[in-house]
């Protein structure tokens, strides 16, 4: 069995490394319910856990394959000193860092409650274990950067939790439920939570809760398939509801400064989406006064996509729509690493026109998170 | 002269009270929506301002005629709407019929110039009804296709429709999906809830065809009716490339749960699936368009639909701006002549 050598501390003599890989998308796990837990307000414990399996394995509402084994997690992803995939900091550093040579990775935990306080108590909570445990005691070599995690339904306490990580040296960003009980991210109700991102220069990114404990599944407009199969491939369609609402209710002319990533929820529909609000967008300015530019300039500017899971089509044609889409400096490349959706850096690479690869596999990341551009090696990397 | 079908038109009542003359006495007082009461309705009015006149747009056959007609299209597929998924599913079904009684009616009886085919209107809420509609007009050698709404409080591949489907299909009558007038008991029109301005309606409101589609797909409903064609009238189509790739990306995977479904998802669209095309979809730089129709075959799949007389009519000059010669043929004719089995003028080759 592997051992995974613990390192306490920086000794100061690791060997720089370039930065050339930048994962945005990857999902750590409290080791156990009890750990995640000890960061709690006391008087929440109860409230929020009231089984107790605010930590997988659970339930979903659309399984993947085998997920009663598999709880949608990579098998050999596992911790061999136990615990369930994404839960050792260390192992994950050894696959993911050393072995698949990921240079530095953005760590988005999957949680989400119905009840408002209960939303935002679970998500501060979660703020406090990250930072902690893989921001502080796991981070010596200074590769995992951390997502503030808020709620969605009470944006000014998401504002005020903002403000309470602006200035810590890992956290690269604020995460947000694209779930959000049919606000569309353009309403003026997230207006405090954008300000408090824009103004202390983090992104705000989103990603599909589809895997949480508290599961909170949109309702599509024309009613939910029965199968992952046609629900996952529908799903893209939420992140385009919530990219022309940002664009034609006038949430980036309200935030010149706002970012939003779009992660794991595909990026070849933005050529389409940002063609089709352009379109509309001609033929109805009457009706949109305060849009002041055309919808692809304002995708361009302040909106990313992360890459995985990369469509299976052929890579010629796959290279050649990316070339026509020509959104080189809105993809950055993910693994979702430790799911079972993986996407390897090899893999991925060879996917992407030549000349968009380096941008998306590092160089729009690191722009967007203001990343350095070496980091530390661990031992036995080089 | 290339010919043309226009495989998308809205034929309207004069006046929406028109309807009452064709519902049954039990029907004639009770309270229905209008067309264009609409949730989202167009500000300054969801037609063409030129056609707000002394007739309701496109009420008059005359007229409509003329402005189709005159300007080089053969054919036109009329595809009325109905009044919303009302909640009263068999007062819809009512309605369903009185649209269809009057479309032959005023419309498809009494035109001497032949070019005029019809959509029949079916309620899927009500899948008996819907079923013996079909067989009520189903070889009216007018009517062309059935008709249902784009609006729906389940996927049209949830068992419960497939007997519609079924009947339409044995019939050789391809199944129209198109937004619907009126105003229904619905869900919101976008995944994260109500749009909160028009264009937010519009842009996004014709992309839920792809929940039908994949649907349709994935329950295995075209895998059983290898005759079944599904047309989704309301455009869309350019964004079906990213969305059946990121189908076929996990077709493999997901097997165990559906093992009917035998082959890559985007196999099915060639023999089930046409789009009419809209003023939305395409690149804005007409030099991708050959390129982009490319992929996934699309080409093979959209046909020419103006829409009228909605304020966002599109001429087939503009629609197949930057297409080549075959592209060209396939969207302004040959694919609906095909679909529809309408033969072109001689004249016209």
């Amino acid at each position: 069995m592997t051992t995974i050598e613990r390192v306490e501390s920086s000794t100061g003599q690791e060997d720089e490394i370039a930065v050339t890989i930048v994962d945005t998308d990857v999902h750590p796990l409290p080791v156990s319910a009890d750990v995640l837990m000890s960061y709690a307000p006391a008087e929440w414990v109860d409230k929020i856990w009231p089984t107790g399996n605010a930590v997988a394995p659970v339930p979903h509402f659309y399984d993947t394959p085998d997920s009663y084994k598999t709880m949608s997690l990579r098998l050999d992803a596992a911790p061999p000193n136990g615990g369930i995939a994404g839960s050792d900091p260390d192992f994950a550093a050894k696959q993911l860092l050393l072995d698949a040579g990921v240079s530095i990775a953005t760590l988005e935990p999957m949680c989400d409650a119905h009840l408002p306080q209960a939303e935002h108590v679970l998500k501060s909570t979660y703020n406090d274990w990250l930072a902690d445990v893989w921001l502080d005691k796991y981070n010596w070599h200074g590769r995992w950067r951390g997502s503030i995690s808020v709620s969605a339904q009470t944006p000014e306490q998401a504002a005020r939790e903002v403000e309470r990580w602006a200035g810590h040296p890992y956290m690269a960003q604020v995460l947000m439920t694209p779930q959000t009980r049919g606000i569309p991210f353009g309403n003026p109700h997230f207006d405090p939570l954008y300000e408090a991102a824009a103004r202390n220069g983090f992104p705000v990114a989103t990603h599909l809760m589809g895997q949480t404990p508290f599961e909170l599944i949109p309702l599509y407009p024309v009613g939910n398939p029965a199968h992952w199969h046609d629900f996952f491939a529908s799903w893209p369609l939420l992140y385009v509801s919530h990219l022309m609402s940002l664009v034609f209710d006038g949430a980036f002319d309200r935030h010149p400064d706002l970012r939003v990533v779009f992660v794991e929820g595909g990026f070849t529909w933005a050529m389409p989406v940002m063609s089709r609000m352009d379109r509309i967008w001609e033929a109805r300015r009457g009706d949109l006064p305060h849009v002041r530019r055309r919808p692809s300039e304002y995708v361009r500017e302040h909106v990313r996509f992360t890459t995985q899971p990369l469509e299976d089509t052929d890579t010629v044609g796959f290279r050649e729509y990316l070339e026509m889409m020509d959104l080189g400096d809105n993809l950055m490349f993910s693994t979702d690493y430790p799911h079972w959706s993986y996407d390897s850096p090899t893999y991925a690479i060879n996917r992407f026109p030549a000349e968009q690869r380096e941008r998306i596999m590092r160089g729009n990341a690191t722009a967007l998170y203001g990343l350095p551009a070496t980091v530390k090696a661990l031992p036995g990397e080089r | 002269m290339t010919p043309i079908i226009d495989a998308n038109v809205q034929p309207h009542f004069r006046y929406n009270a028109e309807i009452r003359r064709y519902l049954p006495d039990a029907h004639k007082l009770r309270s229905i929506p209008d067309v264009e009461q609409q949730w989202y309705q167009a500000p300054g009015g969801d037609y063409r301002q030129d056609l707000y006149g002394e007739n309701y747009p496109g009420s008059d056959p005359e007229t409509v005629s003329r402005h189709l007609f005159s300007q080089g299209v053969d054919y036109a597929i009329l595809n009325p709407l109905t009044r919303g998924n009302i909640a009263d599913y068999l007062l819809n079904s009512r309605i369903c019929a009185a649209v269809n009684d009057w479309l032959l009616d005023r419309w498809l009886e009494p035109d001497s110039t032949n070019r005029f085919r019809g959509t029949m209107r079916v309620n899927p809420e009500d899948p008996k009804g819907a079923v013996a509609e079909i067989e009520r007009l189903a070889t009216h050698p007018k009517l062309v296709q059935v008709g249902v709404p784009m609006q729906s409080r389940e996927p049209y591949g949830k068992p419960m429709f497939e007997p519609i489907w079924e009947a339409a299909a044995a019939h050789g009558l391809p199944v129209a999906v198109h937004i619907n007038g009126g105003n229904g008991v619905d869900h919101p029109p976008t995944f994260a809830g109500h749009a909160h301005t028009y264009p937010g309606y519009a842009a996004f409101m014709p992309l839920n065809y792809f929940v039908h589609l994949a649907t349709l797909i994935v329950e295995g409903v075209f895998g059983r009716h290898p005759r079944l064609k599904f047309v989704f009238a309301d455009g869309g189509y350019d964004i079906l490339t990213p969305l059946m790739w990121r189908l076929d990306t996990f077709w493999l995977s997901m097997r165990d749960q559906t093992p009917w479904v035998d082959r890559y998802p985007s196999e099915y669209l060639p023999g089930h699936v046409r789009f009419c095309s809209s003023a939305f979809d395409g690149p804005v730089d007409a030099g991708k368009m050959q390129r982009w129709m490319d992929f996934t075959g699309k080409s093979d799949l959209l046909m020419y639909g103006s829409s009228y007389p909605h304020w966002s009519t599109s001429t087939p000059g503009v629609m197949a701006e930057g297409l080549d010669g075959p592209q060209r043929d396939k969207v302004l004719w040959r694919n609906a002549s095909e679909l529809y089995g309408l033969a072109v003028r001689e004249s016209a080759l």
